[in-house]
């Protein structure tokens, strides 16, 4: 086991289409200041920094890291960019983790961003393709994962339907409706979800993620520090990463095994049995409704085949019984290579009591979940308001 | 000085690329029969036996080394399938279409593909593939044009 490391600050910038005021080491500087300041703390407290970003395709800037870091205001110092698919956001934090638990740094920052606005998403996403094969499908995010929500449907119809997918959107728009920092703030109705255009189907437009502009950031500190600064870290009691085949065919998209793996080792570590009963709340990473369903099957928040059970009992609502993505999730805000560092952030802010208005009462365990890739980068980190 | 809002808050820029990718050997032959001889070769694990397609010199499955070729096919089971309706840029076919996922009979994984917007086209059925004619084959996946239902379904999935 690892020394004791919290999360004892976390900052954001408000998510939009388009940021048209600040360049990306800006935007970074925008989350990470904030960070540093929700902890107390001045960037020269900062011992290394860990930044993430989706591939260098979408800004067009190689090993962005060296653009950034003196942004963060603490270069000369160490710095590190990971990148991980889709889960990069949550394996910075995961990454920040590491620096501290291995007791070499004491206070990190770790940042992750995205500024999709500067090139063309799409093509980015078709691009990550293996060139022997994938590449020429062009079949970017929603293709792929009107693939998986098929086979998803299909495999538990009919205890799952469209019309589940479409709840979940609902849900996930009005939570966003209480998070300032959302980017789609406005209501929908599952009638408007259903009658919305057609993207791949089973996906239409509004089970769909926008894109973003965006950063988030964590201070991740030792014990020693968290004590000293924080009334209530965020402390991580559990961490869990696994990747599969690359390959797009080869995994079980409905139920991946990286991500059971990636659970199962997290609540190992964090020592939870029933992962149901014993978390307050979850953000899993659903970039496309339906994939809230299936994370939380693979996550073990419901059984297998129930999804469609789990939504419509109202037992995920904000005032459910088991909140899921009361930031308003991926389907309101999506700077890819923050996103899943959002997860973080919210489930870390939770614990904390520093979630505001859309704050759930006695929060002592919360979770963040991830994919990323071709469905095959799967993270799982849990964070517990005591060691 | 104090700052005032720019005009220019945009700089256009592009980046192109030419690439050589190295196929490394059992993707060579599984390219070039493709090409050549309009089949599917799969790649067989000396060790736990997955037959995968398209192959890799190693077994995604175990790590062990793969250099065992077979052909699998040509008809296959979909396995999952996505309609897209409208047209994009770097489309691989024409809207409507649909993105299928198939397992070529004697094969262990699914490969990614196109194929018409048939509603033959579902979970379960059997679906064959269309090549190309001989001189537009370049030794790509997309030698093969498409996916296309064979009427009866498979028995079970």
């Amino acid at each position: 086991m690892t020394r004791p490391v919290a999360v004892i600050g976390t900052g954001q910038t408000k998510y939009v289409s388009r940021r048209d005021d600040k360049n990306v080491p800006e935007i970074v500087r925008e989350a990470g200041l904030r960070a540093l300041a929700d902890a107390g703390l001045k960037p020269s407290d900062v011992d290394a920094v860990v930044i993430g970003s989706a591939p260098e395709i979408f800004e067009g800037v190689n090993y962005p890291e060296d653009w950034i870091a003196p942004a963060l205001g603490m270069c000369p110092g160490p710095v590190m960019r990971v990148h991980t698919g889709g889960t990069v956001g949550a394996a910075t934090g995961i990454a920040g983790f590491y620096h501290v638990a291995s007791g070499a740094y004491d206070t990190v920052l770790a940042v992750a961003y995205q500024k999709l606005s500067d090139g063309v998403p799409q093509y980015g996403l078709s691009a990550c393709y293996d060139p022997l094969w994938d590449r020429d499908f062009a079949c970017g995010a929603p293709a792929l994962v009107g693939l998986q929500s098929r086979q998803y449907l299909d495999r538990h119809a009919p205890a799952v339907t469209e019309e589940h997918g479409a709840m979940v959107a609902v849900k996930n728009r009005r939570n966003a409706l209480l998070n300032p920092y959302a980017q789609i703030r406005r209501e929908i109705t599952v009638a408007d979800v259903m009658s919305s255009p057609p993207v791949a189907e089973p996906l239409k437009l509004l089970d769909c993620c926008p894109t973003s502009d965006g950063a988030a950031a964590m201070v991740i500190a030792s014990e020693q520090t968290a004590r000293k600064k924080c009334p209530r870290p965020a402390w991580f009691s559990g961490v869990g990463t696994c990747s599969e085949s690359p390959y797009v065919p080869h995994v079980d998209m409905a139920y991946p095994e990286s991500c059971v793996r990636a659970a199962q080792q997290a609540y190992q570590m964090a020592w939870i049995y029933e992962p149901a009963r014993e978390l307050d709340v979850a953000e899993v990473y659903e970039a496309f409704s339906f994939q809230e369903l299936i994370w939380c099957e693979a996550l073990g928040l419901c059984r297998p085949g129930e999804g469609g059970k789990l939504i419509e009992s109202g037992r995920s609502d904000l005032d459910g019984a088991l909140p899921v993505n009361t930031s308003g999730g991926v389907l309101s805000s999506n700077p890819i290579g923050a996103s899943a560092m959002i997860r973080q952030v919210e489930a870390a802010m939770q614990v904390m009591g520093r979630a505001g208005e859309h704050q759930v009462d006695g929060v002592h365990r919360a979770l963040a979940h991830s994919w990323g890739g071709a469905i095959q980068f799967s993270t799982v980190t849990i964070f517990s308001d005591e060691i | 000085m104090a700052l005032k809002p720019p005009e220019l808050t945009y700089m256009e820029g592009e980046s192109r690329c030419d690439y050589n990718w190295t196929t490394g050997e059992v993707v060579g032959t599984f390219l070039a029969a493709l090409r050549d001889h309009g089949k599917m070769l799969a790649g067989v694990c000396e060790s736990c036996g997955q037959v995968a397609v398209p192959p890799t010199s190693y077994c995604e499955s175990c790590g062990s080394e793969v250099s065992d070729l077979r052909e699998v096919g040509p008809r296959g089971v979909v396995m999952s399938w996505a309609r897209v309706a409208d047209d994009f840029e770097g489309a691989p076919a024409e809207a409507p279409f649909r993105y299928v996922l198939v397992r070529p009979a004697g094969a262990d994984t699914e490969l990614l593909h196109v194929a018409p917007d048939d509603d033959g086209i579902r979970i379960g059925a059997t679906v064959r593939p269309e090549f190309r004619p001989r001189e537009q084959r370049g030794g790509a996946i997309t030698d093969i044009r498409w996916f296309v239902p064979d009427g009866a379904e498979s028995e079970g999935s």
